[in-house]
């Protein structure tokens, strides 16, 4: 009987104590990586604020053209604070790195 | 409730930005996990296991988007929680939430704004349940050809689930909707990393918001929602493609006049002509909302290149859904499309619902051979044989095509 009513405020208390914890997660370490070459540091600190390197290693090969737009997709649509005088050194990097040639007309 | 990621861009961004290229290209082979690869370029996704889910493929990780593996729609018509897929667009997502302190705001062009605990929902409002589809509005837009910037997903970015919760209609009426009141938004506990970045907030029209058939859930598959898929309560609009679906909602507004957002008025758009394809790289004269599921059909029992024995009987199964029609009828090509025969449904778990089919004892001969389903819904629609195209990689529904080899 003891055993019962121990065990009963036990689950009493636990169930209290479960029902009124936070529900927490911990994320993965973030680990991708933008693709090292010059302007990889710019890169980094105008894309990776927002968002991870998949965001810009899972695209299929694009043109500077598409880069450039998604660069200022982000500046203008999204407010990422991106220096004007930085959207082409961002879009040279992303075309040297992730790029394809313009199409020929 | 702890204010999360607020602060703009920061010195610690910066510097974790320069770990980030530190730690080089080849981290990720570096802690022995698997890769999987999508059948289009750059389609190598780690598979990595996400707090309540199993090891899923990370389409990214900052924030978490992850796809479900395709073989687990061949492990029954419910995907299960832990292997359901996660979709966030902003990384400022919470981390911690308290159920017991957590709140749910219904406020706007109301008689009476009110606030709900999710212990006031469970007492004070009839609980119903939905068998539905959610999918990501981009699901397969990996293949769609010429190919689009966007999330490069593959087909894994839909689930199908039982949530339970209560009638936003419920809630609406007990707050008491004033006359001439146009659109209901709704927003959740992510935030944007950037303060100017726009909210994800998502709008629908009142007469759809009174219909009956929306719910404001807190269980998946009688469990409480997992966290990375909106705990403690979503937003589930039956039917309709998963932006609308606001995860850790916490805050319904109802508007006199038609909403505006970011999310609504410029994302999510689809090519207003009907059918919202339109020549491959092309620009849309006119665009509108994305809204319910095209047709889709799937084979599950065999993935694209397997290998089966030859002359050996077995059971071909898939499954098929729609936006809210209900499935009809499902066939299958086991030559490529020349000829079509009819399958046996499974179970009608409701028109939201994956519905499952099934061949029994099929034969194949030795050789390659080229299978294909398609699905019809109670309104006759259907999927096109060859893929089509929008600038933003939404609605595919191609007719797939299942290549294995008989030996």
């Amino acid at each position: 009987m003891k055993t019962i009513l121990i065990s009963l405020a036990f689950s009493f208390v636990g169930g209290w104590l479960a029902q009124s914890a936070p529900v927490s997660i911990t994320l993965p370490v973030e680990v991708a990586a933008l693709r090292n070459a010059p302007g990889a540091e710019l890169a980094a600190m105008h894309c990776m604020t927002c968002h991870s390197a998949e965001y810009i290693n899972s695209q299929p090969s694009l043109t500077r053209t598409a880069w450039k737009a998604s660069v200022e997709k982000m500046r203008g649509k999204f407010a990422a604070p991106i220096p004007e005088d930085q959207v082409e050194k961002l879009a040279d990097y992303l075309a040297a790195i992730y790029g394809m040639p313009e199409p020929v007309k | 409730m702890r204010d999360l990621f607020s602060a703009p861009f920061s010195r610690r961004d910066w510097l974790r930005a320069q770990t980030l290229i530190a730690g080089g290209a080849i981290a990720t082979q570096a802690f022995g996990e698997d890769v999987v690869k999508l059948p289009f370029e750059n389609g190598e996704r780690r598979l990595v296991k996400y707090p309540g889910k199993r090891p899923l493929m990370v389409l990214t990780s900052r924030p978490p988007q992850l796809e479900t593996p395709f073989e687990v729609f061949n492990e029954g018509v419910i995907t299960p929680n832990d292997a359901f897929f996660v979709r966030y667009h902003l990384a400022g997502l919470p981390t911690k939430i308290d159920p017991d302190t957590h709140k749910l705001s219904v406020a706007g062009n109301v008689d009476k704004p009110l606030s709900f605990t999710l212990a006031e929902l469970k007492k004070d409002f009839l609980a119903v349940e939905v068998t539905a589809v959610l999918q990501c509005s981009g699901n397969s837009r990996g293949f769609q050809t010429p190919r689009v910037v966007g999330g490069q997903l593959g087909n894994g970015a839909m689930g199908n689930a039982v949530w339970k919760g209560v009638r936003l209609k419920d809630l609406l009426e007990k707050a008491g909707v004033k006359a001439g009141s146009k659109q209901v938004t709704f927003n959740g506990l992510d935030k944007a990393v950037v303060e100017k970045t726009p909210d994800f907030i998502k709008a629908i029209e009142l007469d759809q918001a009174l219909d009956g058939e929306l719910i404001i859930a807190y269980e998946m598959n009688g469990e409480p929602l997992p966290f990375l898929n909106g705990f403690p309560l979503r937003l589930v609009v039956p039917g309709y493609y998963g932006t609308y679906w606001v995860k850790h909602l916490n805050e319904i507004t109802v508007l006199s006049e038609p909403f505006t957002g970011f999310w609504n008025a410029t994302a999510y758009r689809i090519p207003d002509n009907g059918c919202g394809f339109i020549e491959p790289g092309t620009t849309a004269a006119k665009t509108t909302e994305i809204k319910r599921y095209k047709v889709r059909s799937f084979i599950t029992s065999l993935l694209d290149g397997a290998q089966i024995k030859a002359g050996k009987a077995m059971t071909l199964k898939g499954i098929a859904f729609d936006g809210g029609y209900g499935i009809r009828e499902v066939q299958v090509s086991m030559n490529g499309g020349k000829t079509w025969s009819d399958v046996t449904l499974g179970k009608d778990l409701g028109n939201y619902s994956f519905r499952e089919w099934e061949v029994p004892g099929l034969k194949l001969p030795a050789g390659a051979h080229e299978l294909k389903v398609r699905a019809f819904n109670r309104e006759g629609e259907s999927q096109p044989l060859e893929a089509q195209w929008n600038p933003n990689g939404y609605l595919r529904n191609v007719v797939e095509t299942t290549r294995i080899e008989a030996v």
